[in-house]
Formats: structure tokens, sequence, C-alpha cells
């Protein structure tokens, strides 16, 4: 697994991470981020539980973020 | 069929369970369609990561209208399998169908030389738009094989 950014920031001044990489194609980022905020937001599962399950996710699939 | 809800034949009617997801799920697709890279592509690489993950939903349900309207070539898409030497995939093709297949076969597995490759050849929004929609793509996928079945198997 790589350890640094594979890509550069789309934003000057800014080092790469998620945000400024994804900035590369603004227009699905920000749809992405819609789309996460609403399953954030909405519905009927508690938030706690959301974020038990994206832990348990991001051990399962050895996510280091 | 989903056991989820009764006489829900399609992704659609069971993701109106939750309309707001609904909604933003189908924009950010809109958008992934509409972005940078070739739409051929793009179905390329959903129709081979559905084989992958053994979702048969997304063989059977219409092909992308953007990936259509592209000129999408049915006898390419049937030699999909053989993309590392088929003609008909160019080097652009192949590298995305290369990472599409990295990604959801084990994503460690991605290298940097890889990565590099690709925005050489579909530019860094290119590849932030690919990596988006493959996980988009991983996602519907997972989705249907949760809750819609395998139409295939009859019980579903």
């Amino acid at each position: 697994m790589s350890t640094t950014p594979r890509m550069p920031s789309a934003i000057d001044g800014k080092s790469a991470s998620i945000r400024t990489v994804m900035a590369h194609s603004s227009a699905v980022r920000q749809a992405f981020d819609t789309m996460y905020a609403t399953l954030w937001s909405n519905g009927v599962v508690d938030v706690d539980v959301k974020e038990l399950v994206r832990l348990r996710n991001a051990r399962v699939t050895d996510c280091g973020l | 069929m989903s056991w989820l809800v009764g006489g829900a034949q399609s992704r659609n009617d069971v993701l109106a369970l939750h309309a707001p997801l609904a909604v933003d799920h189908r924009r950010l697709l809109d958008e992934i369609w509409g972005g940078s890279v070739d739409a051929r592509i793009l179905e390329y690489c959903r129709l081979r990561t559905a084989t992958i993950l053994s979702n048969q939903n997304a063989w059977d349900e219409p092909r992308s209208a953007a990936a259509v309207t592209a000129g999408l070539d049915e006898s390419i898409v049937a030699e999909l399998a053989q993309w590392p030497t088929h003609p008909g995939f160019d080097a652009a093709t192949r590298a995305c169908l290369g990472l599409a297949e990295q990604y959801v076969i084990d994503v460690h597995g991605i290298t940097d030389t890889q990565v590099s490759e690709l925005e050489g050849l579909i530019g860094p929004d290119g590849v932030v738009t690919l990596t988006t929609a493959l996980a988009a793509w991983e996602i519907t996928h997972r989705f249907d094989n949760a809750l819609l079945g395998d139409p295939s198997q009859g019980d579903n």
C-alpha cells in the first residue's frame, strides 16, 4: 500500500489529500460529497451505528485513513 | 426480485426506500457519465467489475445511455474478458480496465507506476473520475448482490 499520495493536489498551495486530489474533478467530487452527507444526515440508522460500520469496514479493507 | 421490498424488481425500486439517497446516487452517476472519461471505457469497467463481483443484474440492465451514444460496440463488449490482448481495446482502455480489476480484486495491489501511467493517458481529472466511478460501481454491485440477488437463481 502506498504511504504517499499518488496524485498531485488540484489546488495551488495545498498539499495532496483526498479533498485536494478529488478537486481535479470538482463536479464529481461535489456530487460524491453531497451523497456522503446524505448518508450521514438522513435515514433511520443511528449515526453511532453508521460510524461503527464505517470503522469496521475500514478495518476489513485495511484502510489506514 | 428483492426480498427486502415486496414487488421490487430493480435497484431503483429498492433505492426508492431512501429517496434523498436515491437522488444523490443518481446525481453522482450522472456526473461520472458526463465527465472527462470516454463513456465506452466507463461502461467496459462497469461491466468488467460486475463480472468479477458476480453481479448479473448489471449485465441484464440496459447499457449506459452515455456509452451507447458514444458508440459502444456490443461485439467488443462480448470480448471484454479478453481485454489484455484483444485489438479492440486501446492503451487507455486497457489501463482503465487494469485499474478496475485491481481495484475490486485487491486494491492494495495498485502501484505508483500504474496510477502514473493512467494519469498520462486520461489526465488527473480522468483518474479521479474513474476511481470514483469504480467506487460507485463496487457499491452498486454489492448492493445488487445483497438486496436483489442473482436473477439466474430464481429464488430471490
